[in-house]
């Protein structure tokens, strides 16, 4: 195991079951925690990176002291989104419109504490019908005080369910002294574990999150409805799961299909934990900010080398033990035609 | 009589954790955070309570010794954070705001420093590690301690 995917391997050992309330024995020793330290305030997996040591010895250590820093201020992040995330709600809801609410807080209000889950926006969606006019209202809002939500009208990972479908499965959770409806759970675990597969599984903090879900699925969890549709997803959705299992230790005991989650393509581990040892997210910035910058063209290319995920996934291939290369030459030649297409469109439209 | 002033309502958010306080100044984009004790004192200002009263809710709370002085620690602090609508007017040169009294206090109370109001300033990881202060309860023997906080020195060097 290289460099890089040893410092992944740390991370995964170091958050192996964060999300319990109570704690699970970690034996990890401080210069260890000093490698993947970073690596978790980096990825917003401070908070969890704390709540893991809490109470050791490591707690106290100068790296322990700043993932309680990074704990505290997703904790106060938390209540400020939390404020914003009322008043929109309130405002939609004074106008007629229930949003349905999903990742973010929808997933962050699941943990055992504030503090453990950032997240960066609120993700609402409306029917389609509404969408005008929450946006509307939402923008008018804005003009006073800022709000940090991403509305949607649709839902790329979910197209294949209707939104009405998914709101008559949506439970109404509290909000402060109201309530906000979220994804039903079948609907939410297969969002997440494809959003994570659409971003190469960028960091562990959402890989967490589907050990949560997994962890807390209620008694009369519909699995044929979480894994119904596009038969390559479902496959999807079940790797995910033996992800979680297998690098984060989390409890596949409620899963059907546990022991189709448990037997991953072998490239498929080692291809998250050097995605996390390179403590990157994958590069997402468009060709066309490389003019500025020619010598951003070499980082640009190495950027568009995909993982084996991002390959499959571009590719809507299922995850199997075929050989990866061809498949990662084929969508690295294919996101370089893109990205020249761009730029040459660009150069001339200007 | 000596009453708390008002502590600020308007442009900070807050958030309860089970040993801490943590505010949020909207206005200075700062980060701070309180621990039991200081949050104790903070929730009372309120323009009626008396530094007594606040004594005792500290005593009763934390088994801290029932002395105004802890109070006036705790409003020094408050107020260099600017979480109090209005600077805490001192009546006696025992509550001064000198150094000289702090040290004071900390060295009868001994080894209940820990538990003294503290207000920190919470930086951000990536800049904490670059400016090696030490934050609450960390070491001061070799490193100094951030803005606000004071080192209680020998033997502990805690920042407190």
């Amino acid at each position: 195991m290289g460099v890089v995917a040893e410092r992944g391997a740390l991370v995964a050992k170091t958050l192996a079951a964060a999300w319990r309330a109570h704690q699970t024995p970690l034996s990890l020793l401080p210069s260890q925690l000093a490698v993947a330290a970073p690596i978790l305030l980096g990825s917003g997996a401070g908070g969890l990176g704390w709540w893991r040591i809490r109470g050791s010895t490591l707690e106290h250590s100068d790296i322990g002291v700043q993932l309680h820093q990074a704990f505290r201020l997703h904790a106060l992040q938390a209540a400020i989104y939390e404020e914003q995330l009322r008043r929109a709600v309130t405002i939609l809801q004074s106008r007629g419109i229930d949003p349905l609410l999903f990742k973010g807080w929808a997933i962050a209000r699941s943990y055992p504490s504030v503090g453990l889950r950032p997240y960066g926006d609120i993700d609402l969606l409306v029917h389609p019908t509404q969408y005008k006019l929450a946006d509307t209202l939402l923008k008018d809002a804005a003009v006073q005080h800022p709000l940090y939500v991403d509305l949607h009208d649709s839902c790329f990972l979910l197209e294949d369910r209707s939104y009405d479908a998914m709101y008559s499965r949506a439970p109404s959770v509290l909000l402060g002294n109201g309530s906000v409806r979220v994804l039903g759970p079948e609907d939410h675990l297969r969002l997440l574990c494809l959003h994570l597969l659409k971003h190469g599984v960028p960091g562990p903090l959402w890989l967490c999150d589907i050990g949560l879900v997994l962890e807390s699925i209620p008694p009369k969890f519909d699995w044929d409805l979480c894994l119904r549709g596009d038969r390559v997803r479902a496959g999807w959705v079940a790797c995910v799961l033996g992800l979680a299992h297998r690098l984060l230790g989390a409890d596949l005991g409620a899963c059907p299909f546990a022991t189709q989650a448990d037997s991953l393509p072998d490239w498929l581990i080692p291809d998250v934990v050097y995605q996390w040892g390179t403590g990157r997210r994958p590069d997402t910035r468009r060709a066309v900010s490389y003019l500025k910058n020619p010598r951003g063209w070499v980082e640009g290319l190495r950027a568009r080398w995909p993982s084996s995920i991002l390959a499959n996934v571009f590719l809507n291939r299922a995850f199997n033990d075929n050989a990866q290369l061809p498949i990662r030459l084929k969508v690295f030649t294919l996101r370089c035609v893109r990205a020249a297409e761009h730029v040459l469109a660009r150069i001339i439209h200007a | 009589m000596n009453i708390l002033p008002r502590a600020r309502e308007t442009g900070i958010v807050t958030q309860e954790l089970p040993e801490e306080l943590l505010i949020f100044d909207l206005d200075r984009h700062k980060a701070h955070c309180l621990n039991r004790a200081a949050a104790i004192v903070w929730r009372h200002c309120d323009g009626h309570t008396t530094t007594a009263e606040a004594a005792a809710l500290l005593h009763n709370e934390l088994g801290l010794p029932s002395d105004e002085r802890l109070v006036w620690l705790a409003l020094d602090r408050l107020a260099r954070a600017r979480l109090l609508q209005e600077q805490p007017a001192r009546p006696s040169p025992v509550m001064s705001e000198s150094n000289e009294s702090r040290r004071q206090v900390l060295k009868q109370l001994g080894r209940l420093t820990v538990l003294l109001p503290a207000v920190a300033t919470i930086l951000a990881p990536t800049a904490a590690h670059a400016l090696s202060c030490s934050t609450v309860g960390g070491s001061c023997a070799s490193l100094p301690c951030y803005v606000g906080l004071t080192c209680t020195g020998p033997p502990l060097f805690l920042c407190v």
